[in-house]
């Protein structure tokens, strides 16, 4: 079935990326995971997906490290952060960025669809 | 009915936790450049384009009439389906994993055992493969009989919901919605239904057979599939009808299967309420 495009989700608890992958492709859209911030750049930069959800926490590498990695090769990625802990100095720097969006776990169905919707665009 | 290898396949979720990764360890991905893992990959693509068979059949679809190509691949696929233990070699066939079954025998000239893919190597297919829609369709024709609710509605499902139905690959995936605590989509009944649905999914660790597995497949693909996106398109959209409804109210056998289910749940539901009215601490 033809998909409405990519989303790449880097979370490294896996209960996390499974609903919300099976959210987003009950919405319409191919799913990419990774489990930490190294992998999620180098997912970014095979796949170039319309949008991105990074966990702020993760091993290897955080998620705004992962974000200002990204930025520095691909300054119109769009990426939205997800976080239980916010740190909102590091937000505030994202934010400078061009980062999206930070919503905070657990987040509802109805919220990613919108999120989605506002902010997906082809790479 | 099959009854299968116990402790190796009893629900859903021994297909996420230990089916799937065990297979995309022993087999590889699509992406695979090894050739034991293209040969096991080809053997299912076979017996999923083309149905049940036995090897003889399979191994024709390459050498239709050289009698001595079709008995060395015959072989061939013999040790990938049981696996050997001949000459000091051991090596587990794919029906060690319950990915494939025995279906039958076959009553031709040179009789022997009719292979299938089992509900789980369905699933795994659907995955790996890269089917087309074509080919989905195709499988759905091979399998309705194990798969009545879903494959064997398939056109009908098709001419309501069109191409959301190939979606079922989902359940390849292994996303089986059962993390709900992570998403807070409590305001719903979908989230009753689908715990519910999870609840009575782990309790068929206790029955091996392909038909609960199927129910249990087919309860997952109606309500996640029809019933969850249509609650949220509905918010948006102001369309009063749930497209699971209209699927509902066109097929009769359905209907009665999923109000079952619905009475099931209530039942569940009100019987654990008694248990926590019943708590009387002072």
């Amino acid at each position: 079935m033809s998909k409405k495009g990519i989303i790449l989700i880097a979370d490294d608890d896996s209960a996390v990326l499974d609903t919300t992958s099976t959210l987003l492709e009950l919405f319409g859209y191919s799913v990419i995971q990774s489990r930490n911030g190294l992998e999620a750049i180098s997912k970014y930069k095979e796949y170039r997906p319309g949008l991105v959800f990074l966990d702020v926490k993760m091993p290897k590498m955080d998620g705004y490290r992962a974000f200002f990695e990204i930025k520095k090769e691909f300054p119109n990625a769009k990426i939205i952060f997800m976080t239980a802990h916010a740190d909102y100095s590091e937000w505030q720097k994202a934010k400078s960025k061009n980062a999206l969006e930070l919503i905070e776990k657990p987040y509802s169905a109805e919220e990613l669809k919108d999120l989605v919707e506002r902010f997906y665009t082809e790479e | 009915m099959v009854i299968l290898n116990e402790g190796k396949m009893s629900s859903l979720l021994s297909y996420k936790y230990y089916i799937r990764p065990t297979a995309h360890q022993l087999y590889g991905n699509k992406a695979s450049k090894s050739k034991h893992h293209q040969n096991v990959h080809k053997s299912i693509k076979i017996l999923a384009l083309e149905g049940p068979m036995t090897t003889w059949e399979m191994a024709k679809i390459k050498f239709p009439t050289d009698n001595a190509k079709i008995r060395s691949k015959e072989k061939e696929y013999r040790r990938l389906l049981i696996g050997r233990i001949d000459k000091g070699r051991f090596s587990d066939g794919v029906m060690d994993l319950n990915l494939i079954l025995i279906d039958s025998k076959s009553t031709k000239r040179n009789p022997g055992n009719r292979y299938r893919l089992s509900l789980f190597g369905i699933l795994y297919c659907l995955d790996q493969m890269n089917f087309s829609e074509k080919e989905i369709d195709r499988i759905a024709k091979n399998y309705e009989i194990i798969l009545p609710l879903v494959f064997g509605k398939w056109e009908f499902l098709k001419s309501i919901i069109g191409k959301h139905v190939y979606n079922i690959s989902l359940l390849g995936k292994g996303l089986l919605f059962d993390n709900l605590n992570i998403i807070s989509i409590k305001k719903d009944e979908f989230y009753e239904l689908i715990s519910y649905f999870g609840i009575k999914v782990n309790t068929l660790t206790e029955s091996f057979n392909e038909q609960k597995i199927g129910e249990a497949i087919s309860l997952w693909f109606y309500v996640t599939m029809l019933y969850f996106p249509s609650l949220m398109a509905d918010r948006k959209s102001k369309r009063n009808e749930k497209i699971l409804y209209k699927v509902l109210r066109k097929d009769q056998e359905l209907q009665r299967w999923f109000l079952d289910f619905l009475s099931e749940a209530k039942n569940f539901y009100i019987q654990r309420s008694k248990k926590l009215e019943g708590i009387s601490i002072v």
